[in-house]
Parts: C-alpha cells; structure tokens; sequence
C-alpha cells in the first residue's frame, strides 16, 4: 500500500476508533500517534474510565498481536520475561517466551507491581531486547507497551520513578466522560464488547511501514529552533523540579512527526508541536510546590505562550 | 502572558552583590565584628535561597536588631558619630536583606550599598580609593537594572548601568563646578578618632627616629615663583620650651600672638596642601609674616597652630620671609627659655668654661659649634642609648646621634651657659615634584634644630646638625643613611620607582588640590577665568542651569542606540506584514501562535477575511515549514502579501 | 462603564483615590480622544513619573547632596551628581523605550465566561528594540513583553475572567520601567476593543436527540454513495435496516451500521426547549451542548428566540452559536 493509503486507512481507524472511546477524540488521537512515533504509553486515570479499553482498541485497530498482562504486586520479573526449563528429554534448558514477546503488551495497572518488575518491563521497553540466563532476546518488531496505572494515591501502588517515566513517550489522561457521552455510555451497554467486531485498519508490517513515513515526515530548522527554545524554556523555569531531558526533547519531535503525519502534513508544523507537547511533559515536569504527579493542565499551556515563534 | 520563570534569586543575588560591595569598602573602617555580622547575614541569605534554610521571623529580627544597636552603643558610646552611623546602618541592612521578599527590598539593600559608599567618600577621598568607588557605583547601578529585569545576563545589566552613568558624567561634571557650594555645617557629627602622625608636642632623643623611617607625605608645597635654595628651606612645626633632661616639652599652652616681623629681604609665597596628621600643627617656611586665612594663629614663637586637629586634606597661602629680624619679646619671656638643664653637671661645666672665654653672646654659640665640629660628634641614626643625663651622655660619652640628639644638646648647652634658647622641630629640605612642578616634604624630612636668642639680631636659627653632618642640608636622610632604613622605605626610594611615584604624587595632588579641595572659592575662581566679573552665587546658578540645558538637550538628541535582535528574512518580513494587515483587520497574532492556528481562528472569528488569508498563511507554514522554499517562491509570496487588501475592521463584532 | 471595574469598595482612602484616578482618566480621555489603530505614541500622549523606588531614589539623593554639603566633602557631592545625573537618564530612555512605540493592532479572541482571557496588542516592527513593556486593563493584572528590532510583538493584555456577553475594554494603559525601574512611562489607549464572552459551558442535561426537520430527506440509510464508517451500539430509534444482523447473529449486540453521511444527524437545539427556568443556565446548557456536538462532530442548528441558525458543523459555525448565545438579550445599539 502507499503511503497515502496508509493514511486513510489510519483516517479511518481513529474514526472507528471513536466510536469505541466516546468523546474523547483528541487522547485516542494522541494515543496513536504515541505509537507511531515507537513510543510507549502511559494511560494514568482512575478506574473505570475505559483505560483498558482504549488500549484493546488501539491493538485491534493497528492489527497487532497482543499480550495483556495485569500488574499486581507479587507479579516477578520472570512473569514477563520469560523463564528458562529444563527440558529433561533433550537435557538442556529451554527458554519459555513471557507475554513479552509481543508486538503490543498491554501492561495492566503498571503501578501495583514491585519496583522490580516495573524495572524488568522498563528496561525492555528502552532496550527493545531482554536478557534471561546470559542469552539476550531480541523483542519482535513493532514492539509497544500500552501500560495504564491508577494515580499514586491510590492504596498498594509503586510509583515508577521518574528515571523510569521518561521512557514513556506521552501519558494521557482519559477523564470523566461528559454528560452527553456518559448517557450514551450508560445505554450503550458494554464497550468492551464492540472490540471484536472492530475490523484491523494495519496490520504489523502496516505498522513499521507508516513509522517509517512518519520518520520521513519533514522537520524544517525553523521548527527545531523552536522545538529547542520550548525545551529550553522548560530548563529555565525556576519553578519546575527539572527541565525536560534530551530523550524528551527527542521524542517531542517524533511526536510531532507522528501528529503531523495522522493530520496529513508533510512536514512538522509549530501547531504540531504545540498539540503533542501537554502528554509529553504530563510525567515529566512538576512545580517544585505541586502536589506529586497531580494533573497540571496548565503547565503545557503556560509553557507554550511563554514561548513566542519568531516570524 | 504567563508567569514569567521565577527569576527573583538572580534579583536577591544583585541586591546582595550590591551591599556586599559596600561593606567591604568600610571593612578597613568599621569594626571588624560588624562587616563579619553582614557578610554572614549575606552568606546566611543567600544559602537560604538555594536550599531553603530557616530564617529569622519577625519577632527574631526584632530582637537582633535591638540586640546590634545594643552592640553598637556599647562599642562607640553613642549612635551619632560617623563611624557609628555607619555601623548601625550596615547592621540594619543586613538584616534587612534576611527579611527580603519582593522587588522593593532588593531595591532597600542597593540604597544601603550606595549609602555605604557615601559614608565611605565622606570619610576618604584617596585618589588609590576612587577605582573602587567608581566599582561601587557601577555595581549599584547594574544592580537596579539586573533586579528591574532579572533575566538579564551579568554584564548586560552592568553595561546597562554603566552606559547610564557614563551618559551622566557631563552633567555631574557640570553640577560640580557649578552647583552652589553652601559651605559649612548644618549639622556635626563627630568624626572617629583617627591615630596622629607626624611631629608631637614633645620630642625625646628617639622620637624623631620614628618619623625618619616614615616615607609618607606630610605636606606639599606650591610656589609662586622660583622655589628657594634646599638648604633654607626650613619648615617650622612645634617649638618646644620645657626641658626635664632627657625630653623636651611645649610647654603649658598660652595664647599669645607674635608682634610683626621686621623683613630682611623678598617675601616667599607659597601654597602648602597638609596631609592629616590629626595635631594642630600647620606648617610654613621660616619665619611666616602672618596667619594665613583660617582658623590658625601664629604664636609668639613663629608657630602656625590650628584650633582643630587637621583631620582633612588642607590648604593655605602662606607669605614667609626667610631673613628677617624678631622683635624684642617681654624679658618674662626670654626667661621661660633660660631655664637651665637639670642634671648633666658636665653639661653645666662646659657651658660656665664656654661663657668664661666668649666675649659675647655670638662669639659663645660659635665656640659652641667649634666645639661640636672638632669633638669628634658623628650623624647616625643608631646612637648608643643614652641615660638620664643625656646631654652629658651625648657630648662626652657615646659622640653620635642625630638631629633630634644634637638640637636638644645645643640648647641645653645654651641655657645653662644663659643664652636664652628653644628647640624647634619641623622638616628640612623636601622632594622637588618635576611633574607637578611641587614640592613634597615627607615624614622622613622631619629635622629638629636650635633657636637662639641673641641681642641685636633677634631669635637666631642655629642647625647643629649642619655643623656635624653638613650634607644633611642639601640631601634627605634616606640618602645620607640608606642602611638604617627598612627594606620598604629603601625600596620606594630607589631611582626608578622614584620617578613613578613622582608621577602618582602629582596625580594625587592634583586630585587632593582640584577634586577634594575644590570649594565655593574654587567655584568663584573658576568662573573669574571663564570671564566673569565679580562673580557669585548667582552666577553659578546661571552657569549651572545652562550646564544642565546643554546635557538634556544633548541627552535628547543622542541618536538612537543601535538596536539589537536579528532582522527576520523576507519570508519572516513578508509573514509580519500579513499579522499586522490581519491585525488592522481585527485578527491579531497571539505571540506563540502558529499559522494554521491562525487561519483556525481566522476562519473562526472573521469568516469573511478567510477565504482571502487562509490560502497565504498555509503558504506561509509550507515555505517556512516545509522542504526549502526557493526564493522564487518567497517573493511570489510576498506580492501576494503585498496585493493584499483586507479593510479595517471597526472594532465591532460580527 | 466596563465591568472590570467591578470590585468591592474598599475604605474611603482608597475610594477617594479610585474617585481621583477615574475624573484623571475622563480627562485624559476627552484630551485624546478615541484611538484608531494603528498609531505611533506620541510625545503629548506619555506620562513619566517616578516609580515608588525612583522616589525612594530621590529622597536618598537628597541625603547625599544634605551630607555633602555639610561636610563640604568634593568627593561626596560629586557622587550624589552622578547618581543624579544617572536618575535623569534613567528618566530618558524610559520615556524614550516608549516613544514612537507603534501599535499595529488589537483584538481579543473570543472566551468562555469564568475563564481566562486576553486582549492581543500587536506592537512594533521598527528597527528598535524595546524591553519590557508592559499593558494592563484597569484593575487587573499586566501582561509584559519584550519587543525584539525589527520583529514586533504580541502583547497579550490579561483580562479577568468575566460574565457572558460582550465586554467593551475601553481603556489599556501601557507602561515601562525600563531600565532601572525607577521610573514609569506610560499611555493610555481608549480604542473600542470588544471581546466576546461565550456562556461557560455547563449543565448535565442529555443533548436532544436528532431531530429531523421538516422537509429535510433522511439521506444515506445504507444508499450505496455513503461510505461504511464502522459500528455502533444500538440506540433507541435506530433504524431496523442499519442493524448489522450478520454480527447479532454471531451472538454479538445489537450493533448499527454507521455511513459518513447517516452519522450528521441534525441536532436541534431550542432555547425555548431547555426544561431550565433560569435563562442563562439555559443558555449554559446550549453552550454544552455546542461544544459536545462540536466536538462529536455532529451537525446541528441552534433556535433563539427571534432567531435561528441553520444546521451546519465546523468551528465557524460553533462560534456562530456560541457568539449569538453571547448577545443573547443584549441591549440593542
């Protein structure tokens, strides 16, 4: 398929997607353009807003193959990994693949597990490859984490720390659905249930081929003077904990490729920038007196009009 | 717009930059207990800042403060005095600065920094101190600038303030020659005790010894005309009357005035510009023809005393004639200065041997020199230590000594033998300043010689010293005796660093003549040779007021100062014009908004302007955004900017 | 007069000031009379004054020239001249940071009611650069900027957040204390800048379902020019014909066939409808109900008393809407 086709076909899959999620358009856009830029995602809510649901659907959708695995607190390392057995016939051992080995793994409820195993999946996620027993595995590709978690005050939880959270390209909040679309949600019945008769709009080769044009998406100097004066705003601010790092000031650009992309631009825009930049700060920059890893809307916006773009 | 950074920690670190400054100008002042109290208050501050440690409420800095003017009253016994005052203030700004919050504060400490420096102006005026006054003021003023905008870099707020000050340098010019100088007092304060330098009121053999080592300046001499030979140039400090055996005093102070000279010859004019010394001392050539002007008398012993210590830099006009015959005083008073030497039997047994052979009074001061050229006496400036008797010592025993030894042991000699004698103390010779065209008499010149009174020809200067040691009239001590110096003084005296110092001498002179001296006089002198007659306060009113109009208008027509900043290129040019003909329209470009936003709320807000601008501001985010953008196409761009035509908008809504 | 200036009274200091300051502001507004944008400031229109610090600046002068002279002291008095002299400059290039500053433009973007907005100035594009300049509404917060050579700027003007309706902001004052702070150059403009306040969007009423107006063809129920969008949940009132049967059949939900054209159902909101006594919570509701479609892309039409608007979608016809829910009632002329 071309390039072209691609978008529509994704054009298309956001619509469908739509009807899943109700009401919540620019999140399920930013979602997928998390994973077209071969980021990984953070979805932070409360229970019950239909977090799990969005990531099923972003798998259907993008016609991955797809593992879930629900967090909780005695879950190892190896639960994810992969164990290695002895296989008594042919006296050797044998590596068992854990969920892992996937193209998306939908890691449920992030926070509840031991810091241990966050760091296994975390250390996955960045290495694209995991090691068991002195042999390294490379992860199939694409390879996504979708994970979601609850807000830290919830009881029984581990926060990720922050090293960790960086390795998250976008959080997304989902929110309470307004008014009208709760009611249609309470006729509605069971979204989960819509899942399977969701058609795939991708397939995985489908998958790597729109990263790549969304690589090839055009970023003018223009634009990565400005991308660079955003970032160095947020380093100057004497009012944030930290600024952003050099892994996020990439990963803003790829995003922007990404948004550029699924809005059909071939290049990167100020506007695009601007649209991906509030769930790429979301888990990285704090004020220094907020209370921790509470929702900060107005931070993205602060930080962008504190940033004028030059003609 | 948004909150800007929190940028206050850069504006604390000005204000404390600018009070640091201050405090240690007055650190050489102030006691040293204070300027520590403020530098810790600094320090203490501004680790607070960057880690969040405790800092005193209100109630605790009350005490403090209560707790330091406590301090200070203990330590000066009052709170009015210069030192005091400036103390209290210094320790009251530091507290200040542990309490700042906001932009006036910071503001509050940059006034205690320049009121430091005042206080530091007041007290001295050094021309080696100005650079740092100057470093002071510059900081202040950056100071302002950098807390007004902190987000300005170090040196661009410096430069900021440093061009304002520079711009004011013309008109502070004109202020201090023409403002009216008011002098005097409207009110005292007491000034710090100072430590005294120079000759006392008394002088043991020793004493002079002191002041020999001391290369400093004691005063500086200008004459109006050709200067005198070296060797007459006798500069008359105190004259001394009492004698115990050993030292010789002042005597108890009486007010009497000395009757008009009789002149033998021309008249010297000079102007002498004394270093302070904190004694009352002033000094003039031998002998003045009168006071000059001020507050000094001339005493019935030739000696200008003042009525206060001389505390600042002073100048005077001084006549002196250097012949000249004095009138005859009371007998009572020729008496005071007959009272024989106690002890030193010796003494007393050369004296009656001498007044046994000389037919007169002459004839016996000049045996008396024979009796010193030919005895064997040696110049030195380290004698054997002499005992009670000390005259006796000198003339029989150890055979050495300097002027102080030889001044003291002629005059005892000559009262004992009934001529009626005095020592007087004071400086001989001095250093002819050829860049300055001046003379500079230095600690180091300090002389002590005799003072005879001889029937006919009046009080009659006798150099003891000159007999033994003659060159002494026509070279300084250091260059009689380099050897009995400290390597310092030997060192400043060496050719080439001589000549450098004669340069610095000069500057500072200057300074000390036309800067720090300058006065109302100097004010009224100054217009006398811009032409003016007669001139007076009114005058300089008018000189300064067309002073201050030539600055403003000068200051107003000053071009433009270049600016800064980038100018777009001709796509950027062309995208400003289409914001501000949008503008005009009613559509105006938020500061961080991208095109196709724009066109968004274009569409949004002025419909009918859409189809007309969306097309060129999606143009716009192609060329600018978009691969390369030839410069065919940014002008096919910027003609369609240009033909644009959008209308005004009224200022209503659709 | 504008409702910015809707702020309790304070003690009667302070009400006596706003009393002086207001007759002030009437002066100089008769003196200037109306503006109109573009405009260079000129020199009749700045005021210059010392700030709260540049007075403070004089007083400690003064005490320097009192020292001075007292102590006949050279060195003091010439540092209290050029301290004065610095005072003096620092008045100049305040003034001149502002004079001959251009305004190209203003306009504010239109806001929801309780939230923040902002009045955009357009400054600038000469060749001189101008720091720090600073504008605010009466009363309210200022919002700075830097203005870079050559470039121009925006400044936006804080407004507090306001009622529903059209708010005309007839007075910006814009002001420096460049460089030193100690003085405060400033003028003020009296354009007719407006800025439209939408209902803030509240209310938890369920939006009116589609509603069919007469003489409008039900289009594209499975005709063959629309395309298959994808499936939703079955709803009260869905055609039998759009149910997908093939999926009920696999033990699925009843689940609807959706077409591009068949989901722009055309919603109908009715201020006369609303179940709200209050009419501006009616018209909150109708904000709400704006946005949700809007943002569900719906179309839909919105009847006023007195008007309607037709069904259309797309963000100029939500501030359509949104704007005609503003002037609601507004006072006509």
């Amino acid at each position: 398929m071309s390039p072209d086709a691609d978008a529509l076909v994704l054009a298309r899959a956001l619509e469908t997607l739509e009807t899943v999620i109700l009401g919540k358009p620019a999140q399920i856009r930013l979602c997928l353009a998390c994973l077209l830029a071969r980021g990984h995602l953070l979805i932070e809510d409360v229970p019950g807003v239909g977090k799990t649901t969005l990531a099923h659907a972003l798998a259907h959708v993008l016609g991955l193959a797809w593992q879930r695995v629900q967090f909780t607190s005695d879950l190892l390392p190896a639960d994810i990994i992969g164990v290695s057995i002895f296989d008594r016939a042919q006296q050797r051992f044998n590596f068992r693949q854990g969920p892992i080995f996937t193209q998306l793994l939908l890691a449920d409820e992030v926070n509840r597990a031991s810091p241990r195993t966050q760091s296994a999946l975390l250390e996955a996620m960045e290495e694209r490859q995991v090691s068991a027993d002195g042999t390294t595995y490379v992860l199939p590709e694409p390879f996504f984490v979708v994970a979601t978690q609850n807000p830290r005050e919830q009881l029984g939880t581990f926060a990720l720390p922050e090293s960790q959270l960086d390795r998250f390209l976008m959080r997304v909040t989902l929110g309470y659905p307004d008014a009208a679309h709760e009611r249609a949600l309470l006729r509605g019945g069971e979204r989960r249930e819509l899942l399977p008769h969701i058609g795939a709009a991708l397939d995985a080769a489908g998958v790597l081929r729109v990263q790549r044009a969304v690589r090839e998406v055009h970023v003018a100097d223009a634009l990565l003077d400005y991308a660079q004066s955003l970032i160095a705003s947020t380093r100057e601010r004497a009012d944030l904990k930290l600024g952003l790092s050099p892994r996020a000031g990439q990963g803003l650009v790829r995003a922007a490729q990404a948004w550029a992309y699924l809005a059909g631009r071939r290049s990167v825009l100020p506007e695009d920038v601007q649209a991906v930049l509030p769930p790429l700060i979301a888990h990285r920059l704090e004020r220094r007196d907020a209370e921790p890893h509470g929702p900060d809307p107005g931070l993205a916006a602060e930080i962008i009009r504190a940033v004028p773009l030059s003609p | 717009m948004s909150a800007a950074p929190d940028l206050r920690p850069r504006a604390l670190a000005w204000s404390a930059a600018a009070f640091t400054g201050g405090v240690l100008l007055q650190a050489d002042r102030l006691p040293l207990w204070a300027t520590a109290v403020s530098l810790l208050a600094v320090a203490w501050r501004l680790a607070a800042e960057r880690r969040r440690l405790w800092l005193p409420g209100t109630l605790q800095r009350a005490l403090l403060a209560l707790a330091l003017a406590a301090v200070v009253l203990a330590r000066f016994h009052t709170l009015n005095g210069l030192a005091a005052g400036t103390t209290l203030l210094m320790l009251m700004a530091a507290l200040k600065l542990l309490e700042t919050r906001g932009t006036r504060d910071e503001r509050i400490l940059v006034g205690a920094g320049l009121f430091l420096l005042l206080a530091a102006c007041l007290d001295r005026q050094d021309l080696l101190r100005v650079p740092l006054y100057v470093a002071q003021t510059l900081l202040c003023c950056g100071a302002l600038a950098g807390i007004a905008a902190p987000q300005l870099e170090l040196l661009r707020a410096l430069r900021l303030g440093g061009r304002a000050l520079l711009l004011a340098v013309p008109l502070a010019l004109v202020l201090f020659l023409f403002f009216p100088r008011f002098a005097g007092g409207f009110w005292a304060i007491p000034r710090g005790d100072a430590a005294s330098t120079g000759l006392g009121d008394s002088m043991d053999p020793g004493s002079i010894m002191q002041l020999i080592a001391n290369y400093d300046p004691a005063f500086r001499v200008r004459f109006h005309g050709a200067p005198p030979p070296r060797e007459t140039l006798y500069w008359r400090g105190p004259v001394l009357h009492e004698f115990d055996g050993h030292a010789w005093r002042r005597g108890p102070e009486r007010l009497r005035l000395r009757a008009p000279l009789e002149p033998l010859g021309a008249p010297v004019r000079y102007q002498v510009t004394l270093e302070p010394s904190q004694r009352r001392w002033w000094f003039a050539l031998e002998r003045p023809e009168r006071a000059p002007a001020g507050r000094v008398f001339l005493t019935y012993d030739d000696q200008l005393v003042g009525t206060e210590p001389v505390a600042e830099p002073l100048s005077y006009e001084a006549v002196s004639y250097l012949r000249s015959r004095s009138p005859a005083p009371p007998p009572a008073q020729l008496r005071e200065d007959l009272t024989p030497p106690p002890g030193n039997p010796r003494t007393r047994a050369l004296a009656a041997t001498l007044r046994e052979r000389a037919p007169n009074d002459a004839a016996l001061v000049a045996a008396a020199l024979d009796y010193l050229r030919s005895g064997g006496f040696s110049y030195s400036l380290t004698p054997a230590p002499l005992s009670a008797d000390a005259v006796d010592d000198l003339l029989f025993r150890t055979h050495e000594g300097f002027c102080g030894h030889y001044a003291s042991a002629f005059v005892a000699l000559m009262r004992a033998a009934q001529i009626p004698a005095r020592v007087v103390t004071g400086y001989l010779g001095g250093e002819w300043n050829p860049i300055g065209s001046y003379l500079v008499v230095r600690q180091s010149d300090a002389h002590a010689w005799a003072e005879v009174w001889l029937a006919g020809s009046g009080w009659t200067r006798v150099d003891p010293t000159a007999v033994v040691a003659p060159e002494r009239l026509h070279r300084g001590v250091l260059d009689l005796l380099p050897d009995a110096f400290p390597t310092r003084e030997r060192l400043l005296h060496s050719p080439w660093l001589r000549a450098l110092f004669a340069g610095w001498d000069a500057a500072n002179s200057w300074w000390g003549t036309h800067v720090v001296k300058f006065s109302y006089e100097g004010q009224l002198d100054l217009l006398r040779r811009l032409g003016v007659r007669a001139p007076d306060a009114v005058d300089l009113g008018r000189a300064f007021i067309a002073g201050l109009l030539l600055w403003l208008l000068w200051l107003g027509l000053r071009i433009t100062p270049r600016p800064r900043g980038v100018r777009p290129d001709a796509l950027g040019r062309a995208y400003l014009r289409l914001c501000r003909a949008l503008g005009r329209a009613g559509l105006t470009r938020a500061p961080h908004e991208g095109p196709l936003a724009l066109a968004e709320r274009c569409a949004i807000e002025r419909p009918r302007l859409a189809p007309a601008v969306e097309g060129l501001l999606q143009r716009y985010a192609e060329l600018r955004f978009g691969r390369g953008a030839d410069d065919q196409a940014v002008r096919d761009f910027t003609r369609a900017v240009a033909q644009l035509s959008l209308g005004r908008w009224s200022g209503a809504f659709p | 007069m504008s409702s910015t200036a809707e702020r309790a009274l304070p003690a009667w200091p302070l009400r006596w000031r706003a009393e002086l300051t207001g007759r002030f502001a009437r002066w100089i507004r008769a003196r200037q009379g109306v503006d109109v944008l573009p405009l260079r400031l000129e020199r009749r229109r700045l005021y210059i004054l010392p700030s709260r610090s540049g007075l403070a600046f004089c007083v400690l002068l003064l005490l320097m020239l009192l020292a001075g002279l007292n102590y006949g002291n050279s060195l003091a008095l010439l540092l209290t001249f050029v301290l004065s002299g610095f005072m003096l400059v620092a008045m100049q290039q305040c003034h001149r940071n502002l004079l001959g500053l251009q305004l190209q433009s203003a306009s504010a973007p239109p806001a929801f009611a309780g939230e923040p907005a902002a009045l955009l100035l357009a400054l600038g594009g000469e060749a001189t650069a101008r720091p720090r300049l600073a504008a605010s509404l009466p009363g309210a917060t200022a919002g700075s900027a830097d203005l870079p050579a050559y470039q121009g700027a925006t400044l936006a003007v804080p407004v507090p957040p306001q009622r529903r309706g059209v708010l005309r902001l007839s007075r910006v004052r814009l002001e420096t204390r460049h460089p030193f702070g100690l003085f405060c150059c400033w003028t003020w403009l009296h354009a007719p800048f407006e800025l439209l306040v939408y209902p803030a969007p509240h209310g938890s009423l369920p939006m009116p379902d589609s509603d069919l107006r007469p003489g409008t063809r039900r289009r594209g129920s499975g005709a063959l020019e629309d395309e298959w969008l994808g499936l939703r949940p079955f709803r009260d009132g869905d055609s039998p014909r759009r149910v997908d049967w093939k999926a009920y059949a696999r033990e699925a939900p009843l689940l609807v066939k959706e077409y591009e054209a068949a989901a722009s159902d055309v919603r109908l909101f009715d201020f006369a409808r609303v179940p709200l006594a209050d009419p501006e919570a009616r018209l909150s509701q109708l904000a709400r109900w704006i946005v949700d479609a809007e943002q569900q892309g719906e179309r839909y039409a919105l009847r006023l008393p007195g008007r309607t608007l037709p069904a259309q979608r797309g963000p100029a016809h939500r501030h359509r809407c949104l704007a005609a829910l503003a002037r609601f009632d507004e006072a006509p002329g």
